[in-house]
C-alpha cells in the first residue's frame, strides 16, 4: 500500500451540491445511458391518458390533456422516487449506508429526484415539443417552468416521505401507484375543474394537483379564473410544497427509530 | 462490563447502560451494554445470530436511536450530534446489495463524491483502493456480472475508499472465499496501521481470531467477555484441548473436563495435568489424540454454553 496524496474533501454548500449530482448521476443518467428502455416505461401512462382524450373529445381537448400529461409525469417521477427509494433501503441496504455518512435526508431526497427527472426528461422534451405545435407557449411559460419544479419537488417529497415508513419491498410499488392514480387521475388534472359539481369542488381543492392544474391552465390562457383563485392555488401550492419538505426533512424516517 | 482504562483521546466508541427494544417487543435486542473501544485499533463483535450485534453496530453507525443509554463515537454523543459523528464514519450494512446497472469504479466514485470528493480527486482513489482489494480487473464490469465474492469487496471498497477515522463493517466477508477474505483481512490490517478504527461484527471466529485486537462477545442482548484474544482465552479455567476420535465413551471422558461433540470426534477441554493423563490413557488404549491449546471457538462455545443453561430461551 502506497502513500496517498492529501486530499481536501468539499464541506458545506460545496459538497451539498457534490451530494446530490453523485446521486442524481449515479442513480438516474449513468442507468438511463446503459438502460435506455426504462425510458419507455415511465412516459407510458401519461400519453396514452393524452392519446385517450384527443379520440374521445378530439383536438379541442388536447391542449388541456397535454397539460394533465406534464403534471402526471412530474408528479409520477416524484412517486416513483418513493418506490425507487424503499428498494434501495429494504433491498440494497443503501439508504443505511448514507445515513452512516455527512448525506442528509434532504440531499438524498434531492439527488434522487433529479435522478428520476432524466428517466422522464425525453417525455418532458416531447411535452414541450407539443406546447409549442399546440401554439401554447406565451409570455407565462417561465412561470409554467416555475410550476412544474414546484410539481416536481411536492412529489419528490411526499415520495420520499412515503418511502421511509414502507415495510415491504413489495408494498412500494403498489401504494406509489395508488397515490400517482388519486393525485392525477381522479382530481382535474386531465380536465377542467368547472366539470366537477360546485358542491363537489371544495374536494378537488384539497389535492395539490388541481392547484398545478388551475395554474397551469391559466397561464396559457385555456381557462379564465378569478384573480381570488389563481392567489388561492398558489398559496396552496406553496403551502403543500412546504408541507411535504417538512415531512421529508423532520418526519422522514432517515435513521430508523 | 468495561474493557480497559483508557483516556478519552484514545476512546472511539464508548457506550454506557446502552439499551434498545423494537417496538412492543418484550426482548430487549440489546440490554445495558457499556463497553470502550480503542482508537485505531480493530475491535469486533462476536456472537450468534440475533445477539445483538447489529443493533450495537447500527446505534454507534448512527443509523438507529437506542431505547436508553448513551453512546459517544469519537468523541461526540451518537444520538444528539449524530451529524459530527458522520463526517468521520462510514458502514457497510448487513446483507447491502451492489446496484445491476452499475461497476465496482461507479459504486466506489458514487461513495466518494457524494461525500464531497471532486471527480478528480475521487477517479484516481477509487481505482486504488478497487486495486488493493483485487478489484482492478473488474472494475469495469457491471456488478451483475461479478460473483458472490466480487460484489461483497465492492461494497467494502466504497466504504473503504472513504479514509474516514472510524470504519463500521457489518460481517463484511460473508460469501467471501478463503483468499478473498485474505485479502479483505490484509487490507483492514494496513487501514489500522494509518491510525484508522475498525469496527467488525463478524461470525467467523478464525477472522475475529487473525485480525482483531479486541474482541465482545455477546449473545441475547448482553455482552458476556471484552478483551484481547489471549485475555479470552485465559478467561476460562480450561487452556487445554484434547480431541479424542476413539476409544473412549463421553461419559468416560468428563472426569477430565468439559466434554462436547464434533462428528466422530470427543473434544475435551480441561488443563495440563488432565490432558497429559488423558494422553497416556489414550496411547495406552492405542486412540487417536491430538492435542492443542483452547481456541477462541472453545471460548465461544464454552461462554455460550453457560449463557444458555443460565437463561434458557424459551
Amino acid at each position: 500500500m502506497v502513500s496517498e496524496p492529501e486530499v481536501k474533501v468539499a464541506t458545506g454548500l460545496t459538497r451539498r451540491i457534490r451530494t446530490i449530482l453523485s446521486f442524481s448521476y449515479y442513480s438516474g443518467i449513468l442507468v438511463v445511458i446503459r438502460s435506455p428502455g426504462m425510458i419507455i416505461f415511465s412516459s407510458t401512462t401519461p400519453f396514452t391518458l393524452v392519446f385517450f382524450l384527443f379520440v374521445v373529445g378530439g383536438k379541442n381537448y388536447l391542449p388541456i390533456g397535454v397539460i394533465g400529461a406534464t403534471i402526471s409525469i412530474l408528479v409520477s417521477a416524484g412517486l416513483f422516487l418513493g418506490a425507487d427509494a424503499t428498494t434501495y433501503r429494504i433491498q440494497y441496504k443503501f439508504q443505511d449506508f448514507c445515513v452512516a455518512s455527512p448525506v442528509s435526508a434532504v440531499e438524498y431526497l434531492l439527488g434522487l429526484g433529479l435522478g428520476e427527472i432524466t428517466f422522464v426528461a425525453p417525455s418532458l422534451a416531447v411535452i414541450i415539443g407539443l406546447y409549442a405545435y399546440l401554439g401554447m407557449i406565451n409570455w407565462n411559460f417561465p412561470l409554467v417552468i416555475i410550476i412544474m419544479l414546484f410539481a416536481w419537488v411536492l412529489a419528490s417529497a411526499l415520495g420520499f416521505f412515503l418511502s421511509t415508513y414502507i415495510l415491504q419491498n413489495r408494498s412500494a410499488f403498489t401504494i406509489t401507484s395508488l397515490v400517482t392514480t388519486l393525485l392525477t387521475v381522479i382530481p382535474p388534472v386531465f380536465y377542467s375543474i368547472t366539470k366537477i359539481p360546485p358542491n363537489l369542488r371544495f374536494l378537488a381543492y384539497l389535492v395539490p394537483t388541481t392547484h398545478l392544474s388551475i395554474l397551469i391552465q391559466s397561464m396559457l390562457g385555456l381557462q379564465k379564473y378569478s384573480l381570488g383563485q389563481i392567489e388561492l392555488s398558489w398559496a396552496t401550492l406553496i403551502a403543500f410544497t412546504v408541507f411535504f419538505l417538512v415531512l421529508a426533512t423532520y418526519k422522514a424516517r432517515w435513521r430508523q427509530p | 462490563m468495561k474493557g480497559i482504562l483508557l483516556e478519552a483521546s484514545d476512546i472511539a466508541i464508548e457506550s454506557v447502560g446502552l439499551s434498545k427494544t423494537y417496538g412492543k417487543s418484550a426482548t430487549p435486542a440489546l440490554s445495558d451494554v457499556s463497553v470502550t473501544i480503542p482508537r485505531s485499533k480493530i475491535f469486533t463483535l462476536l456472537g450468534k445470530n440475533g445477539a445483538g450485534k447489529t443493533t450495537f453496530l447500527r446505534i454507534a453507525a448512527t443509523q438507529l436511536k437506542p431505547t436508553s443509554g448513551k453512546i459517544t463515537v469519537l468523541g461526540f454523543d451518537a444520538v444528539t450530534e449524530a451529524g459530527r459523528v458522520r463526517e468521520r464514519i462510514a458502514a457497510v450494512p448487513q446483507e447491502m446489495r451492489p446496484f445491476q446497472a452499475l461497476t465496482p469504479y461507479d459504486h466506489v466514485m458514487m461513495s466518494l463524491t457524494s461525500r464531497g470528493w471532486s471527480w478528480k480527486d475521487a477517479k484516481p482513489k477509487a481505482r486504488r483502493t478497487l486495486e488493493e482489494l483485487g478489484l482492478g480487473s473488474y472494475e469495469d464490469k457491471s456488478t451483475d456480472d461479478l460473483s458472490g465474492g466480487l460484489r461483497q469487496r465492492t461494497l467494502v471498497a466504497m466504504a473503504l475508499a472513504t479514509d474516514v477515522d472510524l470504519l463500521f463493517l457489518d460481517e463484511p466477508t460473508i460469501g467471501l472465499d478463503p483468499i478473498a477474505r485474505r485479502e479483505v483481512w490484509k487490507f483492514i490490517v494496513e487501514l489500522k496501521h494509518r491510525g484508522k478504527t475498525i469496527f467488525l461484527t463478524t461470525h467467523y471466529l478464525d477472522e475475529a481470531e487473525a485480525i482483531s485486537d479486541r474482541i465482545a462477545i455477546i449473545s441475547k442482548g448482553r455482552l458476556l467477555k471484552v478483551g484481547s484474544v489471549q485475555e479470552l482465552k485465559s478467561s476460562i479455567a480450561e487452556n487445554v484441548r484434547v480431541d479424542v476420535s476413539s476409544g473412549f465413551s463421553e461419559e468416560e471422558l468428563k472426569r477430565y473436563g468439559k466434554v462436547s461433540r464434533i462428528g466422530e470426534i470427543l473434544r475435551v477441554l480441561t488443563d495440563e495435568k488432565n490432558a497429559n493423563d488423558l494422553v497416556s490413557l489414550s496411547i495406552g488404549r492405542h486412540a487417536t489424540v491430538n492435542v492443542s491449546p483452547i481456541s477462541l471457538d472453545d471460548v465461544f462455545v464454552d461462554l455460550l454454553g453457560v449463557e444458555e443453561e443460565e437463561k434458557p430461551s424459551w
